[in-house]
Formats: C-alpha cells, sequence, structure tokens
C-alpha cells in the first residue's frame, strides 16, 4: 500500500486528516507576562523550549512598570526561588527590605500576638518588595534567552486545544500553536474560563487602600497588623522611615477615604496605629484594589495549565498570593522538566496532573484558612470579636500554632515535594 | 499479518484515533499505567544510560539504540524511548494495538516501528536489540522460560533486558487482584492471574536458566499519602522491576 495515496483519500472525503502536518510554532505559549507568568518563563528558559508570552501592556511598560502601591511580602522561599531564576540579584540595593518580626493587635487593646524571628533560627521572618519592582526584574530575567519571546499590545480572543496541539487566536488576527498553553492571565483569567474551568470566587465587598508613608518613628523593621471593627490596618516597614500602609475597608466606605485629602488621611492612620509610629505623612498617592479571592476548579486539562493568581487568588492579608504563584510556577516548571528528561509529552503526560496535586495541596489549606481568619477578624459581632481576643491571647501560648506560622514564612523547601 | 495504518478507511482511523486517545488519557481507562510510567521510566532510563555511557541532561541520549518494547499497547513506553532518541521497535501479541499506537506516534511526530508480532517470532527472524523492555508481560505468557529465551536471543551480546513484573505473595494479591480488579476497578476482573506471579528470586532463577545475567532489582512502591509510585530497593512486595544482561 502506498501511503500516500491513502492520505490522499483521506483527505478527498474533506476530513482534516492529518492534523500532525501543521508547523509548530512553539513549545509553550503563556499568556499574561505578569510576576507569575514571567518567572514560570523564567524557569522554563533554560530548558530550551520555545516559550512566548502574550501580553497586553507595552514593552516599555514592562521593562518599566509604574508604581502600583503594592508592596510584596516575600517568604523564605520565594527569596530563595527568586535567586535560583537570577531575579533577586537585579533588585537595587535599597529595594528590598526585611521583617524581622511581627505583631497582630485587636482594635485599642495593647495585647499583642507576637512573632519574633529569634524562634525561627533565621534573621528575619521575610523579605519586602514593591510589586512593581518584582515585574521588573522578573521581565529584565529574561533578557538574554533566545528561545523565549514577549508579545506585547495583544490580547487573546480565543482558545483550544486538541490532540496534538493547542491555539490561541490574536487581537492581530495571528494563530499561534504549540504543545502546552498555560494561562497566567490574573485571578479573573478569561482564558481559563474560555476553556472551561469554572472557578470558586469570594468577594469580600471590601477594598484595600495601600499607600506609602513616611514615620517619624524608627518601625523596628516590624509588620504590625491591626484588626479594628470596621476596617484592618496593615503597617509593612520599607526603608529607614518608609512604611507601606494597607487599609482594608468596607467598599462602600472606599470612596470617602480616598476623598480625603493627605493631612486627614494621615491623622486617621495615626488615631489607629496609637503612637508606635509617632507623626505619620502621606510619601505616594493612595491606591484602591477590591478584594476577591478566587479558587480554580481545575490547574490542568489536556494541554492547558493555570498558574499564579488564575489558579489561586488569594486575599492579601496573609500575604501569600505572590508566594504561592512563585511557587506554583516552580512546581509546574519541575514537573515539565522531569517529563522531558523522560522522554514524555509534557503537555498530556501526567506531568500537569502531578503538579496540579502538589499545587492545589500546598495552596488549598492557606487558601481556606485565610479566608476563616478574614471573616473571624471582619465581623462585628460580639461572639466575633470575642473570639479573635482569645485567639490572640491564646496564640502567644499556643507554641506549635505560631511555629507553624512562622516555618511557613520561613521555611526554604516547597512542601510536600519529596514525598 | 501487519494491520498497517495505511490500509483502512477513514472512518477506521477515526475509531483508532478515539482508542489512542483513550489510551494516552491520563485520567482514562489506563491510568494506573499513567501513574506508574514516571516511575517506570526513571527506572529504565537510569539503567539504559548507566550501561550505556549516555547523559540523560543531554539532547538526545538514546540515539543509536536500537529498542524493542514488548507489549507496547499504546506505547506509553515505545515513545518516550523513540523522543530519547532511540530507534524502536514496538511488539504487541494484540493486532489491535498497532494501529492504535500508530495513529498516536503520528500525532506525536515520532517514527516507531510497530509489529503485530511476538518475541519468539521476533527471534526467529533474527532481529538483534540493546535493549528490550519487557515491562509487565512476563506474568501473562504460557511459558515464561521459553519466552525468556526468546527475550536472550533478542538481545545483541551485552545488552539488556528490563523485566518488570508482581510477586506472588498475600499482599500481592489483596493489592493487584482484590484491590486494582475489584476495589478500585483500576482493571479489569480478570486481568491477573494470581498462580503466574513470579518471586524475584524465581525470576532470577528463570533468566539464569534462560542465559542471562541477573544484575539489579527494585520495588515499584505506591505511596497513597501522595498518591503516586516510587523506586524502592527493599520493598520487592509486590510491583518489581529486574535488569539481566546477555552474557558477552
Amino acid at each position: 500500500m502506498k501511503p500516500a495515496d491513502s492520505d490522499m483519500g483521506i483527505l478527498k472525503h474533506g476530513l482534516q486528516y492529518p492534523f500532525w502536518r501543521h508547523t509548530m510554532e512553539y513549545d509553550i505559549i503563556i499568556i499574561g507576562a505578569g510576576p507569575a507568568g514571567l518567572s514560570f518563563a523564567r524557569s522554563m528558559a533554560d530548558s530550551g523550549l520555545k516559550i512566548v508570552l502574550i501580553e497586553k501592556s507595552s514593552k516599555k511598560v514592562l521593562a518599566n512598570p509604574p508604581y502600583d502601591g503594592r508592596e510584596i511580602a516575600l517568604t523564605h522561599l520565594s527569596h530563595k526561588l527568586m535567586n535560583g531564576l537570577g531575579m533577586w540579584q537585579l533588585i537595587p540595593d535599597g529595594q528590598h527590605f526585611k521583617i524581622r518580626d511581627a505583631k497582630v493587635l485587636n482594635g485599642d487593646s495593647d495585647y499583642s500576638l507576637n512573632f519574633d524571628h529569634r524562634d525561627t533560627g533565621k534573621d528575619n521572618l521575610g523579605f519586602m518588595v514593591a510589586n512593581n519592582v518584582i515585574r521588573k526584574v522578573a521581565y529584565q530575567s529574561l533578557q538574554g534567552f533566545d528561545n523565549v519571546t514577549i508579545l506585547t499590545e495583544k490580547e487573546v480572543l480565543k482558545i483550544g486545544t486538541e490532540a496534538s496541539h493547542g491555539w490561541v487566536d490574536l487581537s492581530d488576527g495571528n494563530r499561534l500553536e504549540a504543545k502546552l498553553l498555560v494561562a497566567a492571565d490574573s485571578r479573573f483569567s478569561t482564558t481559563r474560563r474560555m476553556m472551561g474551568i469554572s472557578t470558586s470566587m469570594l468577594d469580600f465587598g471590601r477594598t484595600c487602600i495601600v499607600c506609602t508613608m513616611d514615620a517619624e518613628l524608627s518601625h523596628d523593621d516590624t509588620a504590625v497588623e491591626i484588626f479594628h471593627y470596621d476596617r484592618t490596618l496593615a503597617i509593612l516597614p520599607l526603608s529607614n522611615n518608609q512604611v507601606s500602609v494597607v487599609v482594608t475597608l468596607k467598599s462602600d466606605n472606599s470612596d470617602d477615604v480616598l476623598a480625603m485629602d493627605k493631612a486627614d488621611f494621615a491623622a486617621d492612620i495615626m488615631g489607629r496605629a496609637g503612637d508606635q509610629f509617632g507623626k505619620l505623612s502621606l510619601t505616594s498617592k493612595l491606591f484602591a484594589y477590591p478584594l476577591v479571592a478566587t479558587f480554580a476548579k481545575s490547574f490542568h486539562k489536556p494541554r492547558f495549565a493555570v498558574i499564579g493568581d488564575a489558579a489561586v487568588g488569594m486575599h492579601p492579608v496573609t500575604a501569600h498570593g505572590f508566594n504561592l504563584g512563585l511557587q506554583g510556577a516552580d512546581t509546574l516548571a519541575k514537573e515539565i522538566k522531569r517529563a522531558i528528561s523522560l522522554g514524555q509529552d509534557f503537555a498530556t503526560s501526567t506531568a500537569l496532573q502531578q503538579y496540579s496535586t502538589i499545587h492545589r495541596r500546598a495552596s488549598l489549606p492557606i487558601y481556606h484558612g485565610t479566608n476563616a481568619v478574614v471573616r473571624l477578624f471582619t465581623t462585628d459581632t460580639p461572639p466575633a470579636r470575642v473570639a479573635r481576643d482569645v485567639l490572640l491571647h491564646l496564640g502567644n501560648f499556643i507554641t506549635p500554632a505560631k511555629n507553624l506560622i512562622m516555618e511557613r514564612l520561613t521555611e526554604e523547601k516547597a512542601t510536600r515535594q519529596d514525598m | 499479518m501487519n494491520a498497517a495504518i495505511n490500509t483502512v478507511d477513514p472512518a477506521e482511523v477515526a475509531k483508532f484515533e478515539a482508542m489512542a486517545a483513550e489510551w494516552w488519557d491520563p485520567a482514562g481507562k489506563f491510568k494506573p499505567l499513567h501513574m506508574m510510567n514516571p516511575c517506570r521510566l526513571d527506572y529504565i532510563t537510569a539503567q539504559i544510560a548507566d550501561r550505556y555511557g549516555r547523559d540523560l541532561g543531554g539532547p538526545l541520549p538514546f540515539k543509536g539504540l536500537r529498542i524493542l518494547d514488548i507489549g507496547c499497547g499504546g506505547g506509553l513506553l515505545s515513545e518516550p524511548m523513540a523522543r530519547l532518541g532511540a530507534d524502536v521497535i514496538g511488539a504487541d501479541a494484540a493486532a489491535g494495538n498497532i494501529p492504535v499506537a500508530q495513529v498516536h506516534a503520528k500525532q506525536s511526530e515520532l517514527e516507531i516501528d510497530y509489529r503485530h508480532t511476538t518475541a519468539e517470532a521476533l527471534a526467529e527472524a533474527g532481529e538483534a536489540f540493546d535493549v528490550v523492555l519487557n515491562m509487565e508481560v512476563v506474568e501473562h505468557v504460557a511459558d515464561p522460560l521459553a519466552y525468556l529465551v526468546a527475550c536472550r536471543q533478542l538481545l545483541t551480546p551485552g545488552g539488556i533486558m528490563l523485566c518488570s513484573t508482581i510477586n506472588r505473595n498475600p499482599k500481592s494479591y489483596l493489592m493487584t487482584i482484590v484491590g486494582a480488579e475489584y476495589v478500585m476497578r483500576w482493571l479489569p476482573v480478570g486481568t491477573h492471574e494470581w498462580d503466574k506471579f513470579i518471586t524475584p528470586d524465581e525470576l532470577f532463577d528463570l533468566m539464569r536458566n534462560a542465559g542471562l545475567d541477573p544484575m539489579d532489582r527494585n520495588g515499584f512502591v505506591f505511596n497513597p499519602l501522595s498518591w503516586g509510585w516510587s523506586l524502592s530497593d527493599r520493598d520487592l512486595s509486590v510491583n518489581y522491576v529486574t535488569t539481566s544482561r546477555r552474557p558477552g
């Protein structure tokens, strides 16, 4: 039998065989060049695979992302991962800071739950880096990798997968094909929706207002979280006198706060922070972010995976968002590299399933734990007030619980990787 | 004899594609094989690299090696071997598997010579291989010794055979027949016959009688916590894998 004849015969019948004739343009298409997408691209860059990132914003913005008010608390694991990816080394001196200790206060009570770095055997509990600095160094870390392309000012209009490949249709009319599609396009990921992955969403009805302030007294490298009945205040240490201030409040009150003049806003924060920082004054504008937590029901399908916020969009109160995103990108990259070294098709084998299992186990308890804390500390009913007061008092004495939280912050190993 | 793909009509091709999709769905009918595959490949690739001095980190580490995959099924081992650069022949006694594996290899853009044949027939035809993969087959054959003799004949002198099977003891009965077939329904009832299971010592004896030098053995251990398989040099109580070598 002549193979050519039978191929022709099939084509004459109008069927789309053989679909394996197409030329594969890329190995991996990443949708979204945010911190998670860029970190994943960097994790895969040394594999030699052909990778393309598709991003809505311009190259100029990627190279120099504007300050957005968000200062990210990074764990020791994130620090280690960013070091391994050559990202940490690119952060200029004076743009990364240490959180040595942390304390949590309930309302105006003087009693605090204290987290002391000396209990962890580390120098500090974590690190602080501005979100736009993370984005900038993640972008810079990809320079010099010829196998990684970033297509900017383009949107994905349609996305789909076939047995042999996945594809995206772009706003410029082009279709790209790759073995694997990875969505890193935010917690409101449209490609995740187009791929039919449902997602549980929890709208807290609250808004985060963030800014930087100048403090009169030293912050002692200590992060302070104060739960008031109607709002939460976090004051995070940056440089010598700078702090990052995060106010979480009901969204219907946020416009009033955003409309306050600088002096009134500062006075309000001072009133809530007590006298530990002395005089506080605003050094940035106010940025507002509505709070919605999301958790994708599935992290993968054949030839498709979700990472970063598209997988787990955290409430920022426990500062796990980017840390989890980085950890997930690392997990996925490791599983793909393992599949490649075993000669497997990384986009359809158990690699994606393994990523999903590992990352869900790592993030699900944190996701629900965080949401439970948020509920407890934002409920104004007297029982909730009593409960959190008891929790804070007990917290200092229940060493295992406290140590667990601190270990999470300072551990350098991803959970469960070795099992 | 050879149910080659180019002799069939489009409807047949579509049917084979559907069957290939079934074979290759990690969450589908062959899920237990897919779950075990990274662990099997870990062992296989390490042993081949060790024997032939290949660097698994480099491109196409198995280039130039001729590998036979006996009982290839949908090609779950043949394709990784081909992707790592080997010249692969996949043999299966079940004719239906051949076009299914062929369809999938084309989708994967891999060249693999799939044949409806047996180890004995290949040996008779004088074929020779650097590596023979003999995974989860020996517990299904009627005469294990005659089968292993054919496997030895298929090896070039110094070539290696990787052979995995299931141990015979109460635990393996519980795990593979009661557990996998009746409780989890991972495998169709009747997939295994317990009296055909072979202990590692019996297998080593069979190999020696077949003229092979047994070299290494390891267990595949299922961890219900991580829901995955790993290698163990101590626990060979259920699934295990061996390496043996044709002298010369």
